[in-house]
């Protein structure tokens, strides 16, 4: 990154001015959080030459329990938050546990879906309101503060997972949901087809999980099982959980203390191999029902190149995230083109700096309307140019 | 920006697809326009130039380049169910009838999703996919009439999206024929990109016209409880609704309907009232039998609480499935006390339902009209009709008066001008009283980055910018 | 003004018939909407039509003219509108202005007017048709008919001719009792009926009256025949031809008025009943308002009455299971609300299984004579019909009007199904003998 000093706005007003600024003199910006979290690692911005936290952009701004609804400033760290919704018995709609240190903004800005996006949605769905200021400093508010709203274009949800590229949000409103009185998670070990059948098993039941995911780590390989709700729900549906992963042959322990191995699934890319100090951590896209076969292909192509692999499959999802030791430039090239060969990937953490083709795979048919977009929100590609998808 | 078409031009179109499609499938007679000059609200018409009937993709990509050429504006139609006028053609724009593009292309039960054209209604996707215990979740009052595409145009919600979500979050892609005849398939989550699948999503055909729909199917719950509560007073009912939510519980639906409606729906289907109620709160929890009856007491105790005069749970699904229909009719029944009525769609923050349905009474009075409240409690959107009878100028006027107040008071409150109608005709002005001016500006930048010929819909959503296009109390488009 | 919301008063119905309020409920409901797919081929768009005409901002077209006729008048929307808004009436009356409109299409009007004169004629120059036909018959010309009739099923003629060949086998069944007759009960007598005999069922169904009979006498009715009773009129009002209607039904009214006492009007025919129910309709002055209301709610379907009248005494089972489907004829379920009682009574039939069709009360097309007069989209609303019964294992399709039956029937033979069409009472006259 080529910025000296790094500002940091107080207000909306101030982020506003930044970016006109900037915006004027044709100067880039790259907006931050709390810088706990590169990925998806995105390409390396072709020009930062603003740097702009929202450390000093904090806070809530509305709370009002009775309409389990919140707005907060974009540098407010998750786990203050998160703290700040315990004390009213609340939360997001789901627990964001792998992520307390990172700042709201820079959370959805990557757009990662919690470990209950099954149950409960994918983040962009809890995103009920948002002001961003866009390329030419204009300060937008797009929807607003009620929970169910479709007046104009969704703004908020454009920006979530749009890694910066479209402005830099300024203040979230989201919905939120009651906190759950009691959580369980069941963990079984066993034979990989096995654990699969059982996955698959569970995810048909009508009585939904929270969530169900696979967690392969060298040999072994585990089936994990969580409920949120109150004892009257969670417990009965704990216990046919366990009869239903006993009928698969796979022996269930119901854990005292899930907060590690659920802290983990929510975000694998950093907690899988944990050790290994140089990694590849791939998200990997597609129908649900594919995404098995491909991490399996994924896992050989990692052991042809003698390569630790674990991966973690959140099940009835969209995605997977994948985590090699890697041992080098083949192993990482091998691994991608496996990655994608089926369908998309894109690379969260890599040992070496990659362009955006690399990381984010080839564009797809609508590229050129994700093009429009970034032209009309950000004109003159002040933010970020080349850091996202297709150099967007 | 906006197309200034002339009667040549539309003619010129008009005949190019006639030789194409077929007399059959083009028509610009006069009582056919007629017909296509309103959807689902009463308040407002605007005839079309012509109407198309497309069979097929390809064809709606013919139709929409052939209005390129000429730049003539077009907007698609589905079911004519809209309540916003999203689907009239203002500017003697084509109509696309889109209502023959029915099919069910392919249902993926292991992915769980289903592709379908945009033609296909809404409960049409529930019955293909049910002997799979899978169903698609949202689910609009008229969802056995109205049409996905439509769904998806204005991005409609349904008693159930308290807990399920809107129509946005069951969109997984897109099919999209934009202004200049490119066909693109747009991605949802299996992709990384900008999630234009969700921004089309809702913006009621301004971006273009959706050829499919690939959306996603959720496992029918494993059961469901179902509970009627009355209330002495509205202030009490909308009191429940805050504890029941406040207190801890996701209940699938919370609806309420006050004793106007309820009059109709006795009137309509039999649906009595226990003498003394002015609000009725229609509760329904659904999820794993586990916990289930422990879910839907809670909350009935929640109702005996706040002073519930009766509250009475569905004995089966047969009284479950008559309490429904009668709350999806609810609609529709005001014929039964009024010969028109216009539906509100404002949103407010739960915690100030009572004040705003206090309101309501006092603009409905100060107006002299009669208003009806049918609405998702649950998330604070409201609907309160206004009843009227189209032949009385004057009593029109005064609806769409107390119509405007009333959404600015939703705005005063901190809410929306739109749960799940949609802004289209009726609200498009409002919207410069919702969102500033920069607001709306990056919204037009949008619009014209992905519609810069302005063909798609035009004068739709956002306010102002309309050079030939007045929409007076009287509904009738006025060309200047 | 009160606030309705805080005060106990009563919510005032509207006490003019309710307008459309644009719900589109009607339209999954509408089967011409579902084969033609044009909003002006939907209730909610015939409606528009209406209003237009009626209030002049619409001068007729040929095309206003086309959507109203190709209305089957099958009023599934009237089941399906919340608003209650009277559809059936306001298309009557509607048509009823249009009746001698130069932009009707000729032939399908002429097409209707010789049915009409056919169906209605005297029963001599019947009886003469009914041995023209046997002779044609005997020399194999009905045959050449139907061939052609099968290759040309969307023409007027082809319609007409392969209706008239589907009607055979019924047509050679006993022959309809003369008015004036009386049939005693066969125990103590519970009541006294008259039987309504119409037109077309009396002069090709009369097995379907001799069965109605049977079932009758056999649960203790008296049934008369009442002498000078015709036509119902409905075909004629169904087409706007109101005053051959009403002519109809003065006539009907006179003749049940002279036949005496009687506990109800029965009728087998669900075009019939629905009209004879609904005679208000037609009549402007109050005094005959009053005769037709008084006999209005006499009329009873047959099936209703035989499932209020109970089991039948001595009910025999047949050798083998027959397995039946029930389609609901659109009069019997949408106007006159009889949708229940046929099936409780075929349901309780020894050996017989009802099976469940899919969309039953769904219009197969016939309704009237359409599917002479619009045979195109007849055709393609008899269509789904055939699909959705084609789905079943099944032995019989009862249907309680004789229109149902023809049409079922011709569109059976021409796709080669085996079912045999029966009207319900045939089949529980089949378990007296």
């Amino acid at each position: 990154m080529t910025a000296g000093t790094t500002l940091r706005p107080a207000d909306v007003d101030e982020l506003a001015a930044i970016v006109r600024d900037a915006d004027a003199a044709r100067r880039t910006v790259h907006v931050v959080g709390n810088e706990t979290h590169s990925g998806p690692a995105g390409a390396p911005p072709a020009r930062a030459d603003v740097v702009v936290s929202t450390s000093a952009l904090t806070g809530v701004i509305a709370h009002e329990p009775g309409d389990l609804t919140i707005t907060v400033r974009a540098g407010t760290r998750l786990r203050d938050l998160e703290a700040h919704l315990a004390r009213h018995a609340q939360w997001l709609p789901a627990p964001t546990l792998g992520h307390g240190e990172a700042s709201v903004g820079g959370w959805l800005a990557i757009g990662t879906d919690s470990l209950a996006t099954r149950s409960a949605g994918r983040a962009r769905d809890w995103v009920i309101g948002a002001t961003a200021v866009h390329g030419d400093g204009r300060v937008a508010r797009g929807r607003g503060r009620v929970v169910k709203n479709v007046a104009g274009y969704d703004l908020p949800r454009l920006m979530v997972g749009s890694l910066g590229t479209l402005g830099a949000l300024a203040d979230v409103t989201f919905r939120l949901a009651p906190r759950a009185e009691t959580s369980t998670t069941l963990q079984a070990h066993g034979e990989r087809d096995d654990v699969h059948a059982a996955a698959r098993a569970l995810l048909a039941m009508p009585w939904a999980p929270t969530f169900v995911d696979v967690l392969a780590q060298g040999t072994v390989t585990s089936c994990v099982v969580g409920f949120d709700g109150w004892p009257a729900r969670t417990e009965p549906l704990t216990r046919r959980a366990a009869d239903l992963l006993a009928t698969h042959d796979l022996n269930a322990t119901l854990l005292d203390d899930a907060s590690e191995l659920r802290a983990c699934l929510d975000a694998p890319d950093r907690r899988l191999l944990g050790a290994a100090p140089a990694r590849l951590a791939l998200q990997v896209l597609g129908p649900p029902a594919t995404l098995v076969a491909r991490l399996v292909d994924l896992e050989h192509v990692a052991r042809e190149h003698g390569a630790d692999i674990a991966w973690a499959l959140r099940g009835g999802t969209s995605n997977a995230t994948a985590v090699i030791a890697s041992t080098g430039r083949a192993c990482l090239d091998a691994a991608l083109s496996e990655a994608r060969r089926a369908g998309a990937a894109t690379v969260i953490a890599s040992p070496e700096r990659l362009s955006a083709d690399a990381v984010w795979g080839r564009p797809s048919a609508d590229f050129a309307l994700m093009q429009r977009v970034k032209a009309a929100l950000d004109p003159r590609g002040t933010f970020l140019p080349g850091r996202f998808v297709g150099g967007l | 920006m906006e197309s200034m078409s002339t009667t040549h031009d539309r003619s010129a179109v008009l005949a190019a697809l006639t030789a194409r499609l077929g007399a059959e499938r083009v028509t610009s007679d006069v009582a056919d326009l007629l017909v296509y000059a309103s959807d689902g609200s009463t308040l407002h018409d605007a005839t079309p130039a012509g109407v198309v009937f497309p069979e097929s993709t390809a064809e709606v990509v013919d139709i929409v380049t052939t209005c390129a050429a000429h730049g003539v504006p077009f907007v698609a139609r589905g079911s004519g169910t809209g309540l916003s006028g999203g689907a009239m053609a203002l500017d003697g724009g084509i109509v696309v009838a889109l209502n023959r593009l029915r099919r069910i292309l392919d249902v993926d039960v292991p992915n769980r999703c289903a592709r379908v054209q945009p033609g296909v209604a809404n409960l049409a996707i529930s019955r293909a996919v049910e002997h799979h215990g899978l169903h698609y979740a949202p689910d609009p009052s008229s969802q056995a009439v109205c049409s996905i595409g439509g769904n998806v145009a204005h991005n409609s919600g349904g008693p159930h999206t308290l807990k399920n979500g809107v129509t946005v979050n069951h969109v997984l892609g897109l099919q999209i024929v934009l202004s200049d005849g490119t066909l693109v398939d747009v991605g949802g989550p299996e992709r990384p990109g900008y999630d234009l699948a969700a921004l089309i999503t809702g913006s009621e055909g301004t971006f273009g016209i959706v050829t499919e729909v690939t959306v996603k199917l959720s496992p029918l719950p494993e059961g469901v409880r179902t509970a009627i509560a009355a209330f002495a007073t509205i202030d009490d009912a909308s009191h429940a609704v805050t504890s029941v939510i406040a207190g801890g519980l996701m209940p699938a639906a919370l609806e309420m309907l006050d004793r106007v409606v309820v009059a109709a729906l006795e009137a309509a289907f039999g649906l009595t009232f226990p003498p003394g109620a002015a609000a009725l709160l229609l509760l329904e929890c659904d999820g794993p039998e586990d916990g289930l009856d422990d879910e839907i007491s809670r909350a009935v105790d929640i109702c005996r609480e706040h002073g519930a005069l009766e509250v009475r749970l569905a004995r089966d699904d047969n009284e479950r499935a008559a309490l429904w229909t009668a709350r999806k009719k609810a609609f529709g029944a005001l014929g039964r006390i009024a010969r028109n009525y216009c539906t509100q769609d404002g949103v407010i923050p739960r915690t100030k339902l009572p004040e705003m349905l206090r309101r309501v009474g006092e603009i409905a009075d100060r107006h002299r009209l009669r208003v009806a409240n049918v609405f998702h409690a649950g998330d604070g959107n409201l609907h309160p009709c206004i009843l009227f009878d189209d032949r009385d100028a004057d009593e029109r006027a005064r609806v769409v008066s107390a119509g405007r107040e009333i959404l600015d008071v939703c705005l005063e409150l901190g809410g929306s001008l739109s749960g799940e109608h949609g802004i289209g005709i009726e609200k498009r002005e409002a919207m410069a009283r919702m969102f500033a001016e920069d607001d709306l500006a990056v919204m037009r930048a949008l619009r014209e980055a992905l519609d810069p010929l302005g063909l798609c819909n035009p004068h739709k959503v956002l306010p102002g910018g309309s050079r030939c296009v007045e929409l007076g109390p009287g509904g009738k488009q006025v060309h200047a | 003004m009160t606030d309705p919301m805080t005060t106990d008063a009563p919510i005032p119905l509207l006490a003019t018939a309710p307008e459309c309020v644009h719900c589109g409920f009607c339209l999954p409901a509408c089967p011409t909407y579902d084969v033609l797919g044009t909003e002006m081929d939907s209730p909610r768009g015939r409606l528009a039509l209406m209003s237009a005409l009626e209030s002049g901002d619409l001068a007729p077209t040929r095309a206003a003219v086309g959507h109203l006729d190709a209305c089957l008048g099958c009023r599934a929307c009237e089941t399906a509108c919340p608003s209650g808004v009277p559809y059936g009436e306001r298309l009557e009356a509607t048509r009823a202005t249009l009746h001698d409109s130069p932009l009707r299409d000729r032939r399908a009007a002429q097409a209707s007017r010789w049915i009409r004169a056919a169906v209605t004629a005297p029963a001599w120059m019947q009886r003469l048709g009914a041995g023209g036909q046997r002779v044609l018959r005997a020399v194999g010309v009905d045959r050449l008919a139907e061939r052609w009739a099968a290759r040309h099923p969307d023409t007027h003629l082809g319609a007409a001719l392969s209706l008239w060949s589907a009607g055979s086998h019924w047509a050679a069944q006993r022959p309809s009792p003369a008015p004036g007759t009386t049939f005693a009960p066969s125990g103590p007598r519970r009541m006294r009926v008259a039987l309504h005999l119409g037109c077309m069922q009396r002069w090709m169904f009369g097995g379907v009256h001799r069965d109605t009979i049977d079932v009758l006498t056999a649960l203790g009715c008296e049934v008369v025949v009442p002498v000078g009773q015709g036509c119902c009129g409905a075909l004629a009002a169904h087409e706007g031809a109101a005053d051959e209607a009403r002519g109809w039904m003065r006539h009907n009214l006179d003749a049940y008025e002279r036949a005496g006492p009687f506990d109800a009007l029965v009728v087998n025919a669900a075009g019939c009943g629905s009209s004879l129910a609904d005679a208000a309709r037609l009549f402007d002055d109050d005094a005959t308002r009053e005769r037709a209301v008084a006999l209005g709610s006499r009329v009873r379907d047959v099936l209703d009455l035989v499932a209020e009248l109970g089991p039948l005494p001595h009910a025999r089972w047949t050798h083998r299971t027959q397995r039946v489907a029930y389609h609901d004829a659109c009069h019997l379920a949408h106007a006159q609300g009889v949708r229940a009682a046929p099936r409780r009574v075929l349901e309780g039939l020894p050996g017989l299984e009802l099976v469940a069709l899919a969309e039953a009360d769904r219009c197969c097309g016939s309704a009237g004579i359409y599917n002479v007069t619009q045979p195109a989209t007849a055709l393609a609303v008899l269509e789904g019909k055939l699909e959705r019964l084609a789905a079943l294992d099944i032995d019989v399709v009862a249907a309680g009007n004789p229109g149902c039956l023809l049409q079922l029937e011709a569109g059976a033979r021409r796709a080669g199904h085996t079912w045999r069409l029966a009207h319900p009472i045939e089949l529980v006259a089949g378990r007296l003998r």
